[in-house]
């Protein structure tokens, strides 16, 4: 039983990051229209950026994660501005963002090489801590991490549910052309949208980086993570992408305990190749 | 208030209006008929600045539009509601509305326009997608007017409505020009209706403007009638 909860909140803590990051990655899809293949590098770039702030300039933990975060964001604007803007919504051009964002992705990997190195680097825990309560053992960076991840889905799900930017961003989605007439700027609406999805990516970079270390290759399972999570949860949904995301992780924490952990991205790979065959447009998706 | 001089308009290297020539003067309502494919969308979205290339002239209130993009038009005083509606479906009305008013920051109108369209106020918090073609029609309308608009542009707001639906839509349009001395200009393909309503015509056929005049006069000339009446 203590085995059964250990493992249910160990997949629900990390479970949450996969929401964080899948949502990031849907919201992508659903403004921009486009796949993200580089999502995963901007991981990457989260948890370098906290790296040089917190442990090169020992800058304090809360402020290094949010000049982090902030930071990619601007990153996020900026790539989109210059290179993804003048390709996006060109009929014609349909595939060109995608193989944009996979140079992208090479970019930064090696952007990252050049700067940072090649091998392992790591942060200290923000907390040692470990508290036990009936037999489950918690380690308090693992609270604080699911905290974070809380709290980043609840403002996300506020600020596009209940405020008018939040409108503007699903007014973008749905329909962009009567967007437009709404006197809505749908090219910085993609602008500010595309940050925000990598500014999650940050976020998820940074918090992880004490547990799982950082190198420059760190996005590319986090990508894979990423589609399944969007493709379970159902393309452009972020509600979707939330249970998905929770679910993917208590899935693999039990496929863990019970298989070992080299099977993880068979999991989900095999989640993903089930979701086909059960319900091709994902748990919250709409067909096309 | 709007003057086009002649404007030219092309998708890619198609041309598909040419040499328009159109006068709309302040409070009128204008109706601009033709059968399908005659370019009346396409005429809206080229006043718009939306997916067209386009050479000419177009003025509004003696300012040139021809530099102007498609989302700083509302702030203008200008709006379109497009054929087919257009509405956010996953929104609710009351989102719906409140986007039209996202430039203009003026929500002054809200309380007039929930008079105006009572089945809308029935269901601020219904999914704009689930309502029915006439109210979706009039939600249309409502979100147009929440901009607080100067000059409205009605794309088909007839299509697909049933007739006493189509009555009820016409007589809030005619009362937004009353009440509120909003400039209308109406695309339809229902003649009978339109010219009833509007104070003015023309006629677009195959890009070209073929006819205009007075509507009344536009209602009793043999090749109205005979073209788009069916009488």
């Amino acid at each position: 039983m203590t085995i059964f909860l250990q493992n249910l909140i160990n997949g629900t803590i990390s479970g949450s990051y996969y929401a964080v990051l899948g949502v990031g990655l849907t919201v992508t899809w659903g403004v921009l229209k486009m796949i993200n293949v580089a999502h995963g590098d901007f991981y990457m770039l989260g948890a370098y950026f906290f790296y040089t702030l917190s442990k090169m300039l020992g800058m304090p933990v809360l402020i290094s994660l949010l000049i982090a975060v902030a930071g990619v964001f601007l990153c996020g604007m900026v790539i989109e501005r210059v290179v993804l803007a003048p390709s996006l919504g060109r009929g014609k051009f349909g595939d060109t963002p995608f193989i944009l964002t996979l140079a992208i992705g090479i970019m930064l990997e090696n952007i990252a090489q050049l700067v940072w190195g090649e091998t392992n680097v790591g942060v200290p825990y923000f907390s040692d801590a470990i508290y036990e309560i009936g037999g489950i053992t918690m380690a308090a960076q693992r609270l604080i991490v699911a905290a974070v991840a809380i709290v980043t889905l609840i403002v996300v799900m506020y600020v596009i549910k209940k405020t008018k930017f939040g409108w503007a961003i699903s007014a973008t989605a749905q329909d962009i052309f009567a967007a437009n007439l709404m006197g809505i700027c749908t090219k910085r609406i993609y602008m500010i949208t595309f940050g925000i999805a990598v500014a999650l990516c940050a976020v998820a970079g940074c918090l992880l980086a004490p547990i799982y270390g950082i190198n420059p290759w760190m996005g590319g399972s986090i990508q894979l993570k990423s589609f399944v999570v969007c493709i379970v949860g159902g393309l452009g949904s972020i509600g979707g992408s939330i249970i998905a995301g929770i679910l993917l992780g208590i899935i693999e924490s039990f496929s863990t305990q019970f298989l070992g952990s080299g099977w993880q991205n068979v999991i989900a790979y095999a989640l993903v190749i089930v979701m086909f065959w059960v319900k091709p447009t994902g748990l919250f998706g709409k067909k096309e | 208030m709007l003057k086009i001089k002649n404007l030219n308009a092309f998708y890619g290297d198609v041309q598909v209006l040419y040499d328009i020539n159109l006068e709309i003067k302040e409070k009128e309502i204008v109706t601009i008929l033709g059968s399908n494919g005659a370019g009346k969308t396409t005429l809206m979205k080229t006043i718009c600045g939306i997916e067209t290339r386009r050479t000419g002239e177009i003025e509004f209130e003696n300012e040139s539009l021809m530099k102007v993009p498609a989302y700083k038009l509302v702030t203008k005083g200008i709006t379109l509601t497009p054929e087919g509606r257009h509405l956010f479906p996953e929104l609710t009305v009351k989102e719906n509305l409140m986007l039209g008013a996202y430039s203009t920051k003026d929500k002054s109108n809200y309380e007039w326009i929930l008079e105006l369209f009572p089945r809308l106020k029935e269901r601020l918090n219904q999914y704009a997608g689930t309502m029915s073609g006439g109210e979706q029609q009039q939600c249309a309308i409502a979100r147009a007017l929440m901009s607080n608009p100067k000059f409205l542009m009605l794309d088909e707001p007839s299509l697909g409505l049933a007739p006493n639906i189509v009555d009820t839509v016409f007589d809030i349009i005619k009362k937004i020009n009353k009440e509120r001395g909003i400039t209308i200009v109406i695309v339809e393909q229902n003649a009978n209706i339109a010219l009833n309503a509007a104070d003015r015509g023309y006629v677009l056929e195959n890009g070209v403007i073929r006819m205009s005049g007075d509507a009344k006069e536009m209602l009793a000339s043999s090749e109205i009638q005979k073209l788009y009446l069916g009488l």
